[in-house]
């Protein structure tokens, strides 16, 4: 098990090395500059030329890779001109709201869809099967942003229920967190829940042709209880593949989500910083991004090991 | 099971028909210029002349949202093409030098690890937006997927029997992969690409709500819907319909996707994970 | 030898922005308390007050900050931190006597230093730094008296340093040697800064050691006797328009910071919602580049301008909040030139336009459009202008792209035919950002333009005020002469608060000093 962290860690590597050069080939090639962002929309050249000066933005590319590598190296990953901040720290202090988002939704997704997909396979080829599906079809197929502009028009506007933008930190005030995140998660945990109800449908009715469910429906058992305790416990790997999978985009949905609901994420620390040519936050932020992706694969790739305790031989 | 699957092919044909002979027939159906403005019609509602309303340019929402699936299924179809032949190759060098692979893999590891739509923003931002530009960034963003179903696939291939056979009587590599091992993988990479058509689709909308995609006046389906997004109560209907056209067209493809992958073959479903 | 003169009476006779009449409500009592929430659209680039010229950090650092002079209700100079201001009479020695009793945030009364400091920071890195280029040097002579010793004569030096285009605050001395960006946020405001988290809200809380201006009997523009009421100001920064509307609505959100005028009209009914109109806002423009391509050729130009139907562009980039104003001061204003004979420049005339591109042997050469997406009054007005200009017969390239990008481009002397502008705060100051826009070492129009540059100077010198708006006549005429850019119309905006904040009252920003929980 330690072999293998080190391993896939030692390989990941290379992975950020390349996302780095990426990140820096980025902000090389983009027109424009944070100086004209910083001095405003009717400043002169002038002003915008003395604003470069004055942030240091004259060295040459070479100067300014060779530095930011030795940073990276040292564990700094710059600061942002914007918000007067250090990158990391910019990137730490939204990843609570991404995460929670993320988390959320797709716990509801899983709440949902698990047992909507167990469902399904237990109704196999009959309509709460086919009405499951086709709803998580469709759910899958729906733009996330646009699903959240629909639910800030029905549960806030219309209904006056939810708040429709902002983030409550969970320390300030435990309801108000969960009231201000409830919409956002809803419209990543809609499109999530299709992939997850269906791995679960298609790996249940591939559990529950094996013998030992069989076995266990000789024994006398009753149907549900087969499916909530067997068929799921030998579905649990595909699942949790899907489920892995799954972070990874809802962690992408999230970060357009946050724009729809003024959320202040990842997501809109770093789009914001390409639109405004925050060039430490675009690298540093993009570093830490793939970091924590790469460290979410790892996480999923143990649960599996615990979960599926045949598969540690391999590992 | 076959016949289910049919039926799950046969609905996202006809969903995906349907958007496709509107889109493509934009030009004689729709009833109006789609980037022709008239300030004294602004936010009017559906009604008999202007079927599904007009926006803040006063400008026919139907008919912006024909001319916009045009673009969408385009920069989509462009999107899968371009990225199942780049994906295909490095797929199938990958697969076939393992020398290379550990390599080239790696470099696919370090874009996949981005997260794709990020990586699309950023990319689009910097080339300035255009519809190639959206195009070039959704490639780049999606190709690291195909090459990686691709891989497998030819791993597959490769261990089959007829391969190995070929390989050992001395058959020139080139005829080998194009003769064998290329016809084993077409049907794992189009079916992965019927699935990257639906994403690219989905992805457009969201560079073109962020702001990234192909520039005004061009209608495209997520152009419209951020053109609404500011009067989604006074003028729901801007930001509404094109929504709707969209999960048309991204479900039919799904179930266009899951028809193909089940029509082919079963076994498929292990490495298009 | 100083001669005392009260510097509003003396420079400014009866100036005054035709702004909506402010119910000062007389004999309603303020009430203390409450935590207000601001919305506004975009984020600050900074919130070194001194150091940017955008809307969003304004937003913010006019409740924290305080200048020596600022503006009053109609946008006359009117003094803040200083009592007053003795200007010799050869205009080369300008002293300030700064008011008695001011404590920074921090507890540190304000003295001559800290004005003096900031003063010279100002002029190293701040937003409208030109303003104190005729300044040699600033003299303390004791701690209320700040001295600017000019090096050449500027009348223009009060007006240029009450402009709350990127305020020249004043801030402790011991911060002023920190870098942009990187200052501490202390100042004198009537609010002290408590809380920033970027992309979601800036907290500012109520600074009970605030001296408030007693030579004032009431608020008046950014000067005047501000009361501060709300325990904590709370602006957040909600980009989607629909989201602050619906905040709003739901009383989620107090005062906002522009609503959508369509959301306006469908509100009207809300008793829970007032609205207040802001009219003039902004100058709507289509700045050109005179310098290369197409719109180089003054003929060229001319057919662009008769190309063009104003109003439409008008209607739709402000939602039909616009007012039809050629002249580039604003009507009501000191420097207004007049707007007679200017209405046969705005009329659209596709024939002539047609017929001038002829004449002008037109070869089918692509007009480049460069506008922004960020701000929707850039994008619907270079939308709408292309699809006009190409219905007069251009081949026209609309190149949409974001700010940073736009802005790069623009500055280049080739590459861009047409550039959608709104200037918001330049025209409320008066003529100098206006006018010097187009003057200067980086003219806007790329070209520079000998008469402009000789009203900028005139501008910039002239001690009569009657001399200098004969050069603001003199720049205006040229512009329409030359065709040099598009003055399209006037915007407004439409600002709004919840129905139990009382005593709001309408400005260039959100207000929250004088105003408080019903």
């Amino acid at each position: 098990m330690l072999r293998l962290i080190i391993v896939r860690l030692l390989a990941a590597v290379p992975v950020l090395f390349v996302v780095s050069l990426v990140s820096f080939g980025l902000t090389l090639l983009v027109p424009g500059d944070i100086a004209s962002e910083m001095a405003g929309p009717t400043a002169t050249a002038a002003d915008v030329a003395r604003v470069r000066a004055e942030l240091g933005l004259n060295q040459p590319p070479l100067e300014r890779m060779v530095q930011w590598y030795g940073g990276v190296l040292r564990g700094n990953l710059g600061r942002s001109i914007l918000l007067n901040q250090s990158v990391g720290q910019a990137v730490l202090e939204r990843l609570p709201v991404t995460l929670s988002l993320t988390l959320m939704g797709l716990g509801i997704a899983c709440l949902i869809g698990i047992p909507a997909g167990l469902l399904a396979a237990a109704k196999a080829r009959r309509w709460p099967d086919q009405v499951t599906m086709a709803g998580a079809m469709l759910g899958l197929s729906l733009p996330d942003f646009w699903l959240g502009l629909l639910l800030i028009y029905v549960f806030g506007v219309l209904l006056h229920w939810l708040p429709t933008g902002g983030f409550v930190a969970p320390g300030t005030d435990l309801l108000g967190w969960l009231r201000s995140i409830a919409l956002p998660a809803a419209s990543l945990a809609l499109t999530q829940l299709g992939p997850i109800a269906r791995m679960t449908r298609s790996a249940a009715l591939e559990v529950a042709s094996s013998d030992f469910i069989r076995t266990a429906r000789a024994k006398g058992l009753a149907e549900p209880r087969v499916y909530a305790r067997h068929v799921l416990a030998g579905s649990m790997v595909p699942i949790l593949t899907v489920v892995g999978i799954g972070f990874g985009l809802s962690l992408g949905g999230a970060l357009v989500v946050e724009q729809v609901f003024s959320l202040p994420g990842v997501g809109r620390l770093v789009i914001g910083a390409v639109l405004r040519r925050d060039w430490p936050v675009i690298q540093g932020g993009l570093l830490l991004t793939t970091c924590i992706f790469v460290l979410v694969n790892l996480v999923v790739d143990l649960l599996y090991l615990w979960v599926d305790p045949r598969l540690r031989e391999n590992a | 099971m076959r016949l289910f699957a049919r039926r799950n092919f046969l609905i996202g044909a006809i969903l995906v028909g349907l958007v496709l002979a509107a889109a493509l027939l934009a030009g004689w159906i729709a009833p109006f210029d789609p980037v022709k403005n008239n300030f004294r019609n602004r936010l009017g509602a559906p009604d008999d002349i202007y079927l599904l309303g007009t926006d803040r340019f006063g400008r026919d929402v139907l008919s912006r949202i024909l001319h916009g699936a045009q673009v969408s299924l385009r920069i989509g179809l462009a999107v899968a093409v371009l990225s199942g032949v780049m994906g295909g190759i490095i797929g199938l060098v990958c697969g076939w030098w393992r020398g290379i692979d550990a390599w080239l893999m790696r470099v696919m590891d370090g874009l996949m690890a981005f997260p794709g739509l990020l990586l699309a923003i950023a990319l689009a931002a910097t080339l300035g937006p255009s519809e190639s530009t959206v195009m070039i960034a959704l490639t780049v963003a999606y190709t690291p997927r195909t090459a990686r179903v691709m891989r497998g696939a030819v791993l597959v291939a490769r261990a089959q029997d007829y391969v190995e056979a070929a390989r050992s009587v001395g058959v020139r590599t080139a005829r080998l992969l194009w003769r064998h091992v290329v016809p084993a993988c077409t049907a794992p990479l189009v079916v992965q690409q019927t699935y990257v058509f639906a994403i690219a689709i989905l992805a457009e909308a969201v560079l073109s709500f962020v702001g990234v995609g192909p520039p005004p006046p061009q209608p495209t389906l997520g152009a419209i819907i951020a053109d609404g997004r500011d009067n989604m109560v006074e003028a729901p209907w801007i930001a509404l319909s094109p929504g709707v056209v969209i999960a048309m067209l991204v479900l039919g493809l799904n179930l266009l996707g899951d028809g193909l992958r089940d029509a082919l073959d079963p076994r498929m479903r292990r490495i298009m994970r | 030898m100083l001669r005392r003169r009260s510097f509003t009476a003396g420079l400014t006779a009866a100036a005054s922005l035709p702004l909506p009449a402010i119910a000062q409500s007389v004999g309603q009592q303020g009430r203390k308390g409450g935590d207000v929430i601001v919305a506004m659209t975009a984020a600050p680039p900074t919130i070194d007050a001194m150091a940017t010229t955008a809307q969003a950090a304004r937003n913010i650092s006019m409740h924290m900050y305080e200048s020596l002079y600022t503006r009053d209700e109609g946008a006359n100079p009117q003094p803040e931190l200083a009592e007053g201001v003795d200007i010799a009479a050869d205009g080369m020695t300008y002293t300030f006597k700064l008011r008695g009793g001011v404590k920074f945030h921090n507890g540190k009364p304000m003295t001559s230093g800290d004005a003096k400091a900031s003063m010279e920071r100002y002029a190293k890195l701040g937003g409208s730094k030109d303003a104190l280029k005729a300044v040699a040097a600033f003299e303390t002579p004791n701690a209320s008296t700040l001295v600017l010793k000019m090096g050449s004569i500027f009348p223009g030096l009060i007006e240029a340093i009450s402009s709350p285009r990127a305020p020249f605050v004043i801030v402790p001395e011991e911060e002023c040697g920190k870098p942009l960006g990187q200052i501490g946020n202390i100042g004198t405001g009537p609010f002290q800064f408590a809380e920033y988290k970027p992309d979601s809200h800036i907290k500012m809380t109520r600074y009970d050691g605030y001296a408030a201006n007693k030579a004032f009997d009431k608020r008046d523009g950014y000067t005047g006797k501000k009361t501060p009421y709300f325990d904590s100001v709370t602006i957040r920064i909600i980009t989607e328009g629909g989201a602050r509307t619906a905040g709003l609505q739901t009383g989620e959100l107090h005062v906002l910071e522009t609503l959508d005028v369509a959301a306006a009209k469908r509100l009207k009914d809300d008793k829970g919602i007032k609205t207040y109109t802001m009219m003039p806002w902004a100058f709507l423009t289509l700045m050109m580049n005179n310098n290369w391509g197409l719109t180089a050729n003054p003929a060229i130009r001319k057919a662009i301008q008769a190309a063009l139907e104003v109003e439409e562009i008008a209607a739709i980039a402000s939602d039909g909040l616009y007012r039809l104003d050629p002249a580039w001061q604003y009507p009501g204003t000191n420097y207004f030139p007049g707007d007679a004979g200017l209405d046969a420049y705005v009329k659209q005339n596709q024939a002539k336009a047609k017929a001038a591109l002829q004449a002008a042997g037109y070869n089918g050469e692509e007009l480049q459009v460069i506008c922004d997406s960020s701000i929707k009054w850039h994008l619907d007005t270079g939308t709408v202008a292309a699809e006009q200009l190409r219905a007069a017969g251009f081949k026209v390239k609309l190149n949409v792209m974001d700010w940073p990008t736009v802005n790069a481009a623009r500055v280049k002397p080739e590459g861009w035919n047409l550039w959608p502008l709104a200037m918001g705060i330049e025209p409320y100051e008066g003529p100098y950002n206006v006018v010097g826009f187009f003057a200067g070492s980086a003219p806007v129009q790329i070209k520079p333009d000998p008469v402009i540059e000789d009203s900028n100077k005139k501008l910039a010198t002239q001690l009569k005020l009657d001399d200098r708006k004969a050069a603001v006549k003199a720049f205006q005429d040229r512009l329409y002469d030359q065709a040099i850019a598009v003055k399209v119309c006037d915007i407004g905006v439409i600002q709004a608060t919840r129905a139990n904040v009382m005593n709001y009252a309408p400005y260039r920003t959100q207000r929250m000093w004088d105003c408080w929980f019903a």
